[in-house]
This record gives C-alpha cells, sequence and structure tokens, in this order.
C-alpha cells in the first residue's frame, strides 16, 4: 500500500492535468492553478521542516565544537535575528499592523543594508567566473574548441565598439582576416599533403572572399550590405546557427520531459518514491 | 400660420440638439457602425470579443468599449437621451482604441451563459457619440482547437512510447547509445573512495513540481546506491524543504538497497536556505572547506551554475552535470569535466537502471526526434522552393506549417 496510494495519485493526477492542459472547459480550467496553490500550502508548511533541520544541523555542529562551527553561529545569528525581527516587526509606527517590508522597520534595513549587498556580492562574482571559465572554454585545444573560439572572438568584437569602429574602416575586414587564416590554414594542409582539408578550407575561402567582393560591388553602387560589417555577422551567428543550436537542445528537452512524465504517470520510474524496485 | 412658426422652432431646436454634443453648431458625429460581441473560441467563456467597424466620420479619433451586466443600462440609455443625466453608474470601461488600430477590445470577467451589453463611444474634439447597443453571451469549450497539433503530436510521440515500453516488457532487445557522463559515475565515485574526500550531489535549486528536480532526485537514487557499496561518504545540500523530504527518503532505500542501511545519516542530505545566493555562499563555502572529489549538479539550475562549476573547478574535483536549462549549458560545458545536455539529464535515470521498460521509453522519444527530423527536412525544403520559385502550392503548406501546425 505505502507504494500503491503514491502511484496511484501520480497516474490519477497527471492524466487530469493532461486532460487540462487541452480542455478549457470547467472545472478543469482552473486545476493547474488550483493544484500549484495546494502545492505552495504544503512547501510553506515544509519550511517548517527545512528550518528546523537548519538550526538542528548548525546547533549540533557548534555543540560538538566541529571545525567550522565559527560559520553554523554566524548563521544561526542571521536566521534568528530576521526571525525575530520579521515575527515582531520592530521599528514599525504601528506595531504589528505596519507591514513588514514597509521603510523604517528593522527588517526592511537588515533587508536593504545587509542582505541585498550580500546577495548582490555573489552575484558580481560571476563576472570574475565567466572570465576564468570562458579563458579555459576557448583554448583552441580541438576543432570544437577553435571553431568555439572563433565564434566567441566575433562575438566579443561585435558586441564592443571595437566592432564597429573596424567595420567603418574597413567593411568586410573580418572577412578577409578569416580567409588569411584559412589561407594559412591550406599552405599548412598543403604541406602535410591533406588534400580533403585543403579542399573544405579553399571552399570556405572561396566564399568568404566571394561574398565580400559581393559586398563591396553593392556598397559600390551605393547601397549597405550588413554582412560586411561586424555587428551584422554578429546578429546572423546569434540568429541562424546559435539560436538553431538552441532550438535543437529545446526539441531534444521537450521530447525527454514526454517520455519522462509518460515513465512517472505509468509508473514505470519509480525511484522518486523512495526504491525502484517493489 | 403660428402652428407652421411652432414647428419650424421645433424642428430648429431638435436640429440644434442632434448636433449633440458638437460645438459651434457643427455637423453631428456620426457613430461607430455595427458593434458585434461574439464570444471568444477555445477558452473556459470568460470572454467576449467586441468588435466595431470604423466611424464613417473621421472627425471620430478615439473610441471607447463599454460594458454592463444589467439590461437596466439600456434604459437608462434611453433616459439619457432624455433627460441627459448621468447613466455611466451601468457602463464599466473595456479601454480605449485610437482610430486606425484593430478595432477590438476584449471583455474578460464573463460568466458562461449569461448575457452582456456592450456599447462604442466615438470621440473627438468636438465631442463624443455612442454607438448601437450589442449584447451577447460567453460559452465555455471542451477543447482547445488551437493545440489541436499538439495534441496529435503528442498522441503520436506518447503512442511510440507505450509501444516501445510494452515492447521491452515482451522481451525486445534494445540498443541505447553510451552517454558519457553516466558511464563515468562509477569512475568518479570510485575516485572519491580512494582520496577518502566526500561526494557532493546538488539537485538544482527549484522544489519538487519541477521535472527537472524530479530527474535529479531520480539519478541521486542510483548514484546513491553506488556511494553506499563503495562507502563513500555523501554531502546533499538542497535549497527547498520538500527536496530535502524527498531526498532522505531516496537516500535511505539507496543504502537500504545496498546493504548498508547503518551508513545511512539523515544529515547527509540537509537544507542550506532558498535564497539563490545564500545556498550558492553555503554551498561554496562547503566546497572549499571539505575539498569534495566529486561533484555532481543535476537538476535546474539559473545563476548559480558557473559560480557552483567553477568553484568546483578550482578545488579539482571530479564534476558531472546536467541540466534541461539551455542558457546554464555552456557554463557546465566550461567548467564540469562531463556534462548531461537536456535530454540526457531525463534519460540518466533510465540509462543507470538498465530496466528494460524504462529503455524502451528512450526509444518512443528517439521516434519523435525522427518525425521532428522529417518535418524540420520537408518545412526547410519546401520553404526554400516557395522562396525561390514563388510556387502557389508550396507556399500554402509553408503557411500552413506556419500559421496552424507550430503557430
Amino acid at each position: 500500500m505505502r507504494r500503491q496510494v503514491p502511484l496511484f495519485i501520480t497516474f490519477v493526477v497527471g492524466v487530469v492535468m493532461l486532460v487540462a492542459a487541452f480542455v478549457p472547459h470547467p472545472p478543469f480550467d482552473e486545476l493547474n492553478e488550483r493544484l500549484t496553490t495546494t502545492f505552495n500550502v504544503l512547501a510553506a508548511f515544509a519550511f517548517v521542516l527545512g528550518g528546523g533541520n537548519l538550526v538542528k544541523l548548525h546547533a549540533s555542529k557548534i555543540s560538538k565544537v566541529e571545525a567550522g562551527w565559527g560559520y553554523s553561529v554566524v548563521t544561526l545569528a542571521g536566521f534568528f535575528v530576521m526571525l525575530i525581527v520579521g515575527l515582531t516587526k520592530f521599528g514599525g509606527p504601528d506595531g504589528v499592523q505596519h507591514p513588514l517590508e514597509a521603510e523604517g522597520t528593522w527588517y526592511y534595513a537588515l533587508f536593504q543594508y545587509c542582505f541585498s549587498p550580500l546577495n548582490a556580492t555573489m552575484f558580481s562574482l560571476l563576472a570574475f567566473f565567466i572570465a576564468s571559465a570562458s579563458y579555459r572554454a576557448f583554448r583552441a585545444k580541438n576543432r570544437e574548441a577553435t571553431v568555439l573560439l572563433l565564434a566567441a572572438f566575433i562575438i566579443l568584437l561585435g558586441r564592443t565598439l571595437v566592432g564597429t569602429a573596424l567595420t567603418v574602416a574597413l567593411p568586410g575586414c573580418i572577412e578577409i582576416f578569416f580567409s588569411a587564416l584559412l589561407g594559412y590554414l591550406m599552405w599548412e594542409g598543403y604541406k602535410a599533403k591533406r588534400w580533403v582539408g585543403v579542399a573544405v578550407a579553399s571552399l570556405l575561402m572561396a566564399f568568404l572572399l566571394g561574398r565580400t567582393i559581393y559586398g563591396y560591388t553593392i556598397l559600390a553602387s551605393g547601397g549597405e550590405f550588413a554582412h560586411l560589417t561586424i555587428p551584422g555577422l554578429v546578429n546572423w551567428i546569434m540568429l541562424v546557427p546559435q539560436l538553431a543550436g538552441q532550438r535543437a537542445i529545446m526539441i531534444g528537452i521537450c521530447l525527454g520531459v514526454i517520455s519522462m512524465s509518460l515513465r512517472l504517470i505509468l509508473g514505470v520510474e519509480r525511484s522518486y518514491l523512495g526504491s525502484d524496485t517493489e | 400660420m403660428r402652428p407652421l412658426c411652432r414647428l419650424t422652432l421645433a424642428l430648429l431646436l431638435a436640429g440644434v440638439w442632434e448636433t449633440g454634443h458638437s460645438q459651434d453648431g457643427a455637423a453631428a458625429l456620426v457613430a461607430p457602425g455595427a458593434v458585434r460581441a461574439e464570444d471568444v473560441d477555445n477558452d473556459s467563456g470568460d470572454s467576449i470579443r467586441v468588435v466595431w467597424e470604423e466611424a464613417v466620420d473621421e472627425r471620430v479619433a478615439t473610441y471607447e468599449a463599454f460594458w454592463a451586466s444589467s439590461r437596466e443600462a439600456i434604459h437608462s440609455e434611453a433616459a439619457n437621451e432624455e433627460e441627459h443625466d448621468d447613466s455611466n453608474r451601468f457602463w464599466q470601461s473595456l479601454g480605449n482604441v485610437a482610430r486606425g488600430e484593430e478595432l477590438m477590445a476584449i471583455f474578460r470577467r464573463a460568466k458562461p451563459g449569461t448575457v452582456y451589453f456592450f456599447k462604442v463611444v466615438g470621440r473627438s474634439a468636438e465631442g463624443s457619440v455612442d454607438s448601437e447597443i450589442a449584447s451577447g453571451q460567453s460559452m465555455a469549450q471542451w477543447f482547445d482547437k488551437e493545440k489541436l497539433w499538439i495534441f496529435i503530436f503528442g498522441v503520436v510521440i506518447c503512442s511510440f512510447v507505450i509501444y516501445f515500453i510494452s515492447a521491452a516488457k515482451r522481451g525486445r532487445e534494445l540498443f541505447v547509445r553510451k552517454i558519457a557522463g553516466l558511464e563515468a559515475v562509477d569512475e568518479a565515485v570510485g575516485r572519491a573512495t580512494e582520496m577518502g574526500r566526500p561526494i557532493v550531489f546538488v539537485p538544482g535549486i527549484l522544489d519538487m513540481d519541477n521535472v527537472q528536480t524530479l530527474a535529479g532526485l531520480t539519478m541521486l537514487g542510483y548514484v546513491s546506491k553506488t556511494i553506499a557499496e563503495y562507502d563513500a561518504q555523501l554531502d546533499v545540500p538542497v535549497s527547498r524543504s520538500l527536496v530535502m523530504t524527498t531526498g532522505r527518503e531516496i537516500v535511505k532505500q539507496s543504502y537500504l538497497e545496498a546493504g548498508r542501511p547503518d551508513a545511512f545519516n539523515e544529515d547527509m542530505v540537509y537544507y542550506v536556505t532558498d535564497e539563490q545566493f545564500g545556498y550558492v555562499a553555503g554551498v561554496n563555502g562547503k566546497l572549499l572547506r571539505d575539498q569534495p572529489a566529486t561533484c555532481f549538479y543535476m537538476g535546474a539550475f539559473f545563476a548559480e551554475s558557473l559560480l557552483l562549476a567553477e568553484t568546483g573547478n578550482r578545488i579539482g574535483a571530479i564534476q558531472i552535470a546536467g541540466t534541461a536549462m539551455p542558457a546554464q549549458l555552456p557554463f557546465f560545458v566550461a567548467a564540469c569535466d562531463y556534462t548531461l545536455i537536456g535530454e540526457e539529464l531525463f534519460a540518466a535515470s533510465a540509462y543507470l537502471s538498465g530496466d528494460p521498460k524504462q529503455l524502451g521509453s528512450l526509444k518512443g522519444q528517439d521516434v519523435g526526434k525522427i518525425i521532428v527530423m522529417i518535418t524540420l527536412l520537408l518545412g526547410s525544403a519546401g520553404a526554400t522552393v516557395a522562396e525561390l520559385t514563388g510556387f502557389e502550392p508550396f507556399q500554402r503548406v509553408v503557411e500552413f506549417l506556419t500559421t496552424r501546425m507550430f503557430a
């Protein structure tokens, strides 16, 4: 029974929610919202469990004077100070009738001058971590990483003032730069007798030089050729290859979610109940 | 002559009144034409669409649509004409629409089967003029026709998933390609055991109502079983209380199955905080102090993905991540040793369990991919041919695909 009842509930709720996705008629129209509200109520009650666990774990660390017990003191102090200040609504002119987040309350001050800066500090660390992760990711250690590096180079260039400035000075410079790079690769391929590589590089080079010449003819006749600008190339990379890849991942995710949901509804996947066996 | 004079005077006065709110004796404004109230399709019967035609009178610059639920509103209109009293207490605004825009307003508070009344007031610099009153009622539909193609695709894909599950039950052999990240689980756990360092498992930062968290927790079941068998140390910091409760149950069961119930300690799965960056600070501190040998990140992640993965990378841990958040995947790919991309996260539990029924569901998923690929190829080819040749049947097919099937 311990296993059958949750499986039955999962099946019924899963099927009802599937039906509700396609049937707008009452009572199905509000089911999603009501079940979400029910879940939020459950989660709010469960928070007591989480808070209790936090206090128990850190109190135990302090009492046993385990390594890093000082951090536990800070954690518990923060927890209780916010809890007491929040419950008693200190600082509000109308006592407990005052709104919790109203300006002037201790809660507001702690939130505004302690919590928010700490939150922002953690978020700001992301900038440094992105730099170190990019450095590692863009090292041209294999073909895929090289493509990534080149794409990243163009994007970085195109999203800065330098990209625009270069384009104004020399339209099509990025095509010419990559043509030169491909020319070097062709020469290396020729020396190593890698004819397939030479053929691919020459085709790419012909394409790049061809579109540059085509772009210049358009420019000469007074027209505009957006792809000759680096920001234009950046837009193309973001809207075509990047978006195509992202959509492919999204389609895979959707199919994965369908498959996973069916496994859960049909009771094929049971490990979330504590075991994958009866 | 006297009656004739009276009649003339009366007609003149009537003419002045007809010009209504207009000034300087200008011609009266002409009301917006043909107001209609239509039920909005594919809804629960809570919406009525009010549409009207552009006023012939070009002085009308804006329109304001009104609704009323009481029949008294109509009578008040009549009274308004005679007594000039304020009838607005019955009418409530649905918003303004400028001339030239789509002449439509939607009333979203309807009760199915109840009759409502609607009018449109045309406004100009010189005054305003009311349209005829229209009435309408809404109805709830039993099927959302806009989702017909999603329904058809869903039924087809689900049918294949169920077919392959039942085929696997009958004993059919199924081939599933190797997933490097999942093959490395044993190696990663073994490394931590040899080094005598803990293994950290982060099941994302969303709650139990998210399918990625469920996928992460099913993965936790298999990982914790391996950890129990290797007698390594497990650490599962979570950011939601319900995830903590479920995680504990899962880990406990895994230790039981591995024959090591004595090694289970419920403090292995512990709550940190619901706050995103507070959680990151807590977990990162733990990573730096305890120096775990292996880190798993399986579930839904946001900006904290790189903060966690980079810290793990800095301490030299083997890192295996999996998420279905496309924006976070590049960060995990850059900072982790193995990354389960999107669907691989959902396939992980089936893959690791080796259960034929679960593997069958992956096969059904593959058929879905084939259908999508064929549709994409046909759509791309059709769109290219339609663009190059302008051939009308192809253009119709492309229009059908983009506006009806995948709208």
